[in-house]
């Protein structure tokens, strides 16, 4: 039986989707060309047959019941196409994915001729889009799982680091709660502070510009740090600041990590500290000392210098009045030296009664200006008893090591004792 | 700005006496087609916005359980949208007494939401169109489950659109279905259907 | 001839009187929007037939029929409703109601329901 070749027929059959028409009874009325193409059931086979025949597994209690309904409404049903698909089954030839085997179809049933009982039913190949909202799905779980774990490490690191981030002119934008826990810091207390808020005034202005500069070039700054708690109790932190660049290339905020390293510090101050005048003590002079040699290029006119102090007659302060007269003479010059000290100088108890000076970046008169200003800060103080200090000063020239520098420095506080005392002597 | 559509009191009783018509009729063929007795409730009809419809739709809709919700658009001379919102549990319940069985698949719970939902809109809307004198065209519909009642996706372009929204609640007792019936229309679309009961009121003046 | 409609819905009243003077011209048409007015209306005219509809405000359709029903156990009236539900339906009859029937109302079933209860 050929298809008749009229004017509704060419017109089915030039559709790009498939049309057929069935009655309650499921019997093929019509089958159009691509139908016919897909399915690969001839129209000549199929006419006047029941669906059933070709496709025994569609469920047609169903199918039944959506006839029946756009006959009884006059209105189109809908298969749901969101899932399987669940009309006929038409195989698909797509060679490059593998997601669907068969054709997602969209099923249209619409009425027809509706006192004979008959629908048109359309189908459309959806295929290609439901692959993509298959992979989207597959995706969007995909992120969902990345997202809770991420989720979960952020947790952590909220739990356990103290984070602070601010934004590019270091006002304080997030706080970690393991850092408000840590220093009492109440939730949202340090949003919008700026980060200087944190820490204390002890820290030197030097470790603080030094930070700017390397934060200013971009790099990362790691550095120890000392921080004012909440009950006012420093604490000392190593910190890492990292600027944070955004795609664009400019920069965004800053991170800052902190470590609480208080009682390492503790231990080293302890290491370096001497108990009684709270002045470095010599171990840890040494260090500075080491550091400043090796430092940098020094020359006639950009040098530094050792001196060395020792307080005149001390032996007999001590005898005459007691040892812990003695300690007080003691801390009481140790504090006007420091405070007479330029920033930048070193100070140390070098033994008993002596004291050491680091002096960086003087030349041979500065150097010398600098150790008679500390001279006369001493002979000014107003103690239960008169005290003096004999100076010695070394200066740093090529070739000078250690050893060196502080046998000239004993020289010349030897000279200064042999010349009466109270004075500054230059080697 | 879009221009705003004033309802009169006539026109809010000639659409909610259609649309009680369309409730009566859906009923009707919800027993005949699906074999289920239900009962629905008397139309409400509010005349609001976007954010307004999203008020409306979070009072009625639980947010507690996750939703099967149907879209459907229809269009013609009166164009809008129709909204069928019911919760899983009710779904499951829908697709058993469908499909005859005890455990009904994803597949059968989707297909018999869209069933049910084709039907109402069917009835519904051809109804209101056809006492209007009006064809309809029905698109696709389409089914999502949603969590909550976060139902609508609030876009920049719908901010300042005039919205019609006429809600119904529809239950089944014998087989525990319940669920809410929103249908949508929007600026243009309410000048048509100003018009339209204008045009229907005329004749029956005349 | 006088037929009394009963219905809270102008556009009911209005379709159901448009069909009704389209058979019989020379009916009076009486409308109540609300059962209380439809008892008073009902005992003022006496009227041949009342449409009644079932969802109306202060006094609804059930009570309405029983009342009119009260007053003249042979009124004849015809409950129209969107919602055919059968167990409105028998309710409604064993409460006195001739008949029921489903809005809209077509012109060819209120030739039948003319015919049937007044000629």
């Amino acid at each position: 039986m050929t298809k008749p070749v009229e004017y509704p027929n060419v017109l089915l059959d030039a559709l790009e989707h498939g049309v057929m028409i069935v009655d309650e009874e499921f019997n093929i009325v019509y089958w159009n060309q691509w139908l016919e193409i897909n399915t690969g059931h001839p129209y000549s086979s199929v006419m006047g047959k029941s669906l059933l025949t070709f496709y025994p597994e569609i469920d047609y209690r169903t199918l039944q019941r959506k006839i029946r309904t756009t006959l009884r409404l006059n209105s189109p049903t809908f298969y749901d196409a969101s899932l399987n698909n669940r009309f006929i089954p038409i195989p698909r030839n797509k060679i490059t994915s593998s997601l669907l085997n068969t054709m997602q179809l969209q099923v249209t049933i619409s009425p027809y001729i509706i006192d004979q009982g008959m629908v048109m039913i359309a189908v459309y190949d959806i295929s290609d889009l439901h692959e993509l909202k298959l992979t989207l799905q597959k995706q969007m779980k995909k992120i969902a799982h990345l997202n809770n774990e991420l989720q979960h490490d952020k947790q952590i690191i909220d739990d356990n680091l103290l984070i602070v981030k601010t934004d590019g002119e270091f006002h304080i934008t997030e706080v970690s709660k393991a850092f408000n826990a840590f220093f009492g810091f109440k939730q949202n207390e340090l949003i919008g502070c700026p980060l200087q808020i944190i820490y204390s005034d002890k820290t030197p202005l030097t470790e603080y510009t030094l930070m700017q500069k390397t934060l200013q070039n971009l790099e990362r700054w790691n550095g120890e740090i000392e921080i004012i708690s909440k009950q006012s109790e420093p604490l000392w932190m190593d910190a890492v600041v990292t600027p944070w660049i955004e795609s664009g290339g400019f920069l965004s905020s800053y991170t800052a990590i902190y470590h609480d390293i208080t009682d390492k510090k503790r231990l080293e101050i302890l290491a370096t500290t001497d108990p009684l005048t709270k002045l470095f003590n010599r171990y840890k002079f040494d260090e500075i000392f080491n550091i400043m040699l090796m430092r940098e290029h020094w020359n006639a006119d950009n040098s530094f210098a050792i001196v060395m102090a020792d307080i005149d007659h001390f032996k007999q302060i001590n005898d005459l009045y007691g040892h812990q007269r003695g300690d007080e003479v003691l801390v009481q010059i140790a504090e006007v030296l420091r405070e007479t000290l330029r920033e930048g100088d070193t100070l140390a108890r070098w033994g008993g009664e002596e004291f050491i000076f680091l002096l960086p970046y003087v030349d041979v008169h500065r150097a010398a200006l600098v150790a008679d200003k500390l001279r006369v800060a001493v002979e000014k103080l107003n103690l239960f008893v008169k005290v003096q200090l004999s100076f010695g000063v070394s200066l740093f020239v090529a070739g000078d090591t250690q050893e060196t520098l502080l046998n000239r420095a004993d020289a010349a506080l030897y000279k200064a004792k042999k010349n009466g005392r109270n004075r500054v002597e230059l080697l | 700005m879009v221009k705003r559509v004033e309802f009169s009191g006539d026109h809010l009783d000639v659409l909610r006496e259609l649309m009680n018509i369309a409730v009566g009729n859906a009923t009707a063929s919800i027993a005949d087609l699906l074999k289920a007795f239900g009962t629905m409730h008397i139309p409400n009809i509010t005349i609001s916005d976007i954010k307004g419809l999203k008020q409306y739709i979070q009072e009625t809709i639980p947010s507690q359980s996750s939703h099967y919700v149907t879209k459907q658009l229809f269009g013609g001379p009166l164009g809008g949208e129709f909204i069928f919102v019911i919760t899983d549990e009710a779904a499951i319940n829908l697709g058993n007494h469908l499909y005859d069985v005890d455990a009904p698949n994803d597949a059968d719970i989707y297909d018999a939401v869209i069933e049910l939902t084709n039907i109402l809109s069917a009835t519904m809307i051809s109804r209101l169109t056809e006492e209007l004198n009006v064809k309809v065209q029905f698109f696709v519909p389409s089914t999502q489950i949603i969590k909550g009642n976060d139902l609508i996706y609030l876009e920049e372009t719908l901010l300042y659109s005039q919205i019609i929204i006429i809600s119904t609640q529809m239950e089944f007792q014998n087989q525990n279905i319940n669920g809410h019936i929103f249908i949508l229309t929007k600026d243009a679309m309410i000048q048509s259907l100003k018009d339209l009961i204008d045009q229907k009121l005329e004749e029956l003046y005349a | 001839m006088k037929i009394l409609v009963a219905d809270d819905s102008k556009l009911a009243r209005l379709s159901l009187i448009k069909i009704v003077k389209e058979l019989e011209p020379h009916c009076e048409m009486i409308e109540a929007e609300n059962g209380q007015v439809a008892v008073e209306k009902f005992q003022e005219n006496a009227p041949s037939v009342v449409f009644l509809d079932l969802t109306m405000p202060i006094m609804d359709g059930y009570e309405a029929l029983e009342k009119i029903i009260e007053m003249n156990p042979k009124a004849q009236v015809v409950v129209v409703t969107a919602d055919i539900q059968s167990q409105a339906q028998a309710q409604v009859m064993a409460l006195g109601a001739k008949m029921v029937i489903p809005k809209p109302i077509s012109s060819e079933k209120m030739q039948t329901v003319l015919q049937q209860l007044v000629f």
